[in-house]
């Protein structure tokens, strides 16, 4: 009857941590802030390889919602992101992350959205796979997916730029 | 403590000897809770889940988790089988969890290979007797499958699983020298089969044949148990434990929701909103505790109830409870609705530069003004209220029925997303806000959130070191 004593997302949370700090998946770290705030995350997203945010390692936030995982937690970068699908206040905006009732967008499937059977893992894995191959169907920064589709030189320029100012080296 | 029970994962086992062990135990837990399934229900699309979880899923989005595919509650059916599992698994988990830990350092094929011979030459030492009673575990199951369980101590699962599986199983013959009927698979004389079989509906009696096959398959003393664990299931859900039906929330003025909730007694406080997500927890929960076979008594699960409610984060009793009450946590409020309230602020902003039809500012937080902040906390806050009530995450409808004005979501909003000069118009909405509180997020909330970060940073960070390029 553990369920009586804890509220369901905390519990859920406290496994979910426990899992990715005992089988944590490549390139990805995440947990709690601190112990007595499970509902927020901070998380550090390692660069894809052969991307050009390769190198880099990106601090972002996860906030989850009292009624996780029947609602989707959101996900904040931290730091300057250059990317189609981050706002530039650092907020992603991914499908994943869109709970399957609203589609503010109007283009993204069903079964690509929230749902509670995913975990904060599959989250991560699909923001790292996002860095790597932008969706620029309904671009969060729209100035960056204009620049991914007409000049894909100057846009892996600008990213590298920003990884190398994150990690407080020179551009 | 007990919590590290609560807490046992399928990642117990990666480390220690059975590693495979993991699969199986992450099988028998629900994907919403990730806890071992309790009361499990089966879908119509056949994916499982605990009771209360698929029963929370459906009520808020009416599909499955799994596949989308849409589902009622009404359609569950509980998948005893996979209870029966879960319920043996956690029985043997702990034995066999200890065991592993300590096989870890030892050779499993080689332990594997010779368990059967050297075990019984053994001395008295603790490892072999916890090997001995998580073998004999595994013989157990591995017998009763085949219905001839002759163990010394035998428990109500396995029985169970037992009787589960004969129940499909058409060869079985017992040697009562009797034969059965081939339509209802009753057992009769050879004589009276025919005269039978002319008038057999084909309902199968099957209660009486399970009886009497488990009474010449099993010890004496199982009958009994099976008696008493079969029957239980189907009396407890067809008796007084009447399911609570959904409601058309929208079809109730909030009167006569009050009224249903007052017949349910639970509480009945609270806007309209308020109330029907009440009505539908106690549904999910009651509902649930109806399939289960242990089913916990009205106080836990208004306990439960009261829980829920507070977990959401607005408890019934104090409608204001929040923001008015003087311990209020004003920067950790404004910290967690901090993407909320920039929303809202950059929503407002960008009707009223279509009201100025100045379209020409950019959007960055860089291109905002003290005054322009004044201005909008006058003049927008009513669209923030609109826009609150729309807004479907959690606490919304708090912040829509708590703050009469939006006063406070600005004061959070400024905490990050503005730089120090926006300070004065704190001291402006001061006198609006609630209890005085103290709102001066600025200071307090950026060294507040800093310093945890880089302890997380230099704990977590080991092995994912940037290699600078």
């Amino acid at each position: 009857m553990s369920k009586s004593k804890l509220p369901t997302a905390l519990i859920r949370l406290q496994r979910e941590y426990r899992e990715l700090t005992l089988d944590p998946p490549d390139g990805i770290t995440a947990g709690p802030v601190s112990e007595d705030n499970f509902y927020l995350w901070e998380v550090l997203i390692q660069g894809p390889e052969g991307t050009p945010f390769e190198g880099g390692i990106f601090p972002a936030e996860m906030r989850f919602p009292k009624d996780y995982p029947l609602a989707p937690p959101t996900m904040t970068f931290l730091g300057e992101m250059w990317h189609p699908n981050i706002y530039e206040n650092g907020k992603v905006c991914i499908s994943i992350l869109h709970p399957p009732g609203a589609d503010p967008n109007g283009y993204e499937k069903a079964s690509e959205r929230w749902s509670p059977v995913q975990t904060v893992g599959m989250i991560l894995l699909s923001v790292m796979s996002m860095l790597a191959a932008p969706n620029d169907e309904s671009p969060a920064n729209v100035n960056a997916a204009k620049m991914w589709r007409d000049d894909r030189e100057a846009y892996e320029k600008k990213v590298r730029e920003g990884v190398r100012r994150s990690l407080g080296l020179d551009a | 403590m007990d919590s590290n029970l609560d807490l046992a994962d399928s990642t117990d086992w990666l480390n220690t000897s059975l590693p495979a062990f993991a699969a199986l135990d992450s099988a028998l837990r629900c994907q919403v809770c990730k806890d071992f399934y309790d009361t499990p229900m089966i879908t119509s699309c056949s994916h499982t889940f605990c009771s209360l979880c698929i029963r929370q899923c459906l009520s808020a989005e009416g599909k499955c988790p799994a596949c989308r595919a849409s589902d009622q509650t009404s359609k569950l059916r509980i998948n005893t089988t996979v209870q029966d599992l879960v319920e043996a698994f956690k029985v043997a988990r702990p034995t066999a969890l200890e065991l592993a830990r300590r096989g870890s350092f030892v050779d499993v094929d080689a332990q594997a290979g010779q368990r059967g011979g050297r075990k019984r030459k053994a001395d008295n030492s603790i490892l072999d007797e916890d090997e001995e009673e998580a073998h004999s575990q595994r013989r157990k199951t591995r017998r009763s499958t085949r219905g001839v369980s002759s163990q010394t101590m035998p428990s109500q699962e396995v029985i169970y699983v037992d009787d589960e599986e004969d129940g499909g199983d058409a060869s079985y013959q017992p040697e009562d020298g009797l034969v059965s009927c081939p339509i209802c698979q009753s057992r009769m004389k050879e004589a009276a089969v025919f005269n039978h079989v002319e008038n057999c509906d084909g309902t199968p009696a099957s209660s009486r044949q399970r009886e009497s096959r488990s009474g010449s398959a099993t010890q004496p003393s199982q009958p009994k148990s099976l008696i008493f664990s079969r029957p239980s299931r189907p009396s407890t859900r067809s008796s007084s434990q009447q399911h609570i039906p959904q409601l058309n929330y929208s079809m109730l003025r909030e009167n006569a929701l009050r009224k249903k909730l007052s017949e349910l007694s639970i509480p009945a406080s609270g806007n309209h909103q308020q109330m029907a997500r009440r009505h539908t927890e106690w549904a999910n929960l009651y509902n649930a505790n109806c399939d289960s076979s242990h089913p916990r008594n009205r106080t836990e699960l208004l306990r439960d109830l009261n829980a829920w409610e507070r977990a959401q984060g607005q408890a019934h009793t104090s409608k204001m409870g929040g923001v008015m009450a003087k311990d209020f946590d004003s920067a950790g409020w404004s910290e967690r609705n901090k993407l909320q309230f920039s929303d809202l602020i950059a929503e407002a902003k960008k009707k009223r530069l279509e009201k100025l039809g100045t379209a020409d500012e950019s959007k960055k937080d860089d291109g905002e003004k003290a005054d322009d902040q004044q201005e909008i906390g006058d003049v927008e806050y009513k669209s923030h209220d609109i826009e609150a009530s729309k807004d479907p995450p959690m606490d919304v409808e708090t912040i829509g029925s708590l703050l009469p004005s939006s006063t406070p979501t600005q004061d959070g909003s400024q905490t990050t997303a503005l730089p120090p000069q926006i300070i004065p118009i704190e001291g402006t909405n001061e006198s609006t806000t609630p209890a005085g509180s103290p709102f001066r997020p600025s200071s307090k909330l950026s060294p507040a959130r800093k310093p945890p970060m880089f302890t997380v940073t230099e704990r977590t960070m080991g092995n994912t070191q940037p290699e600078v390029p």
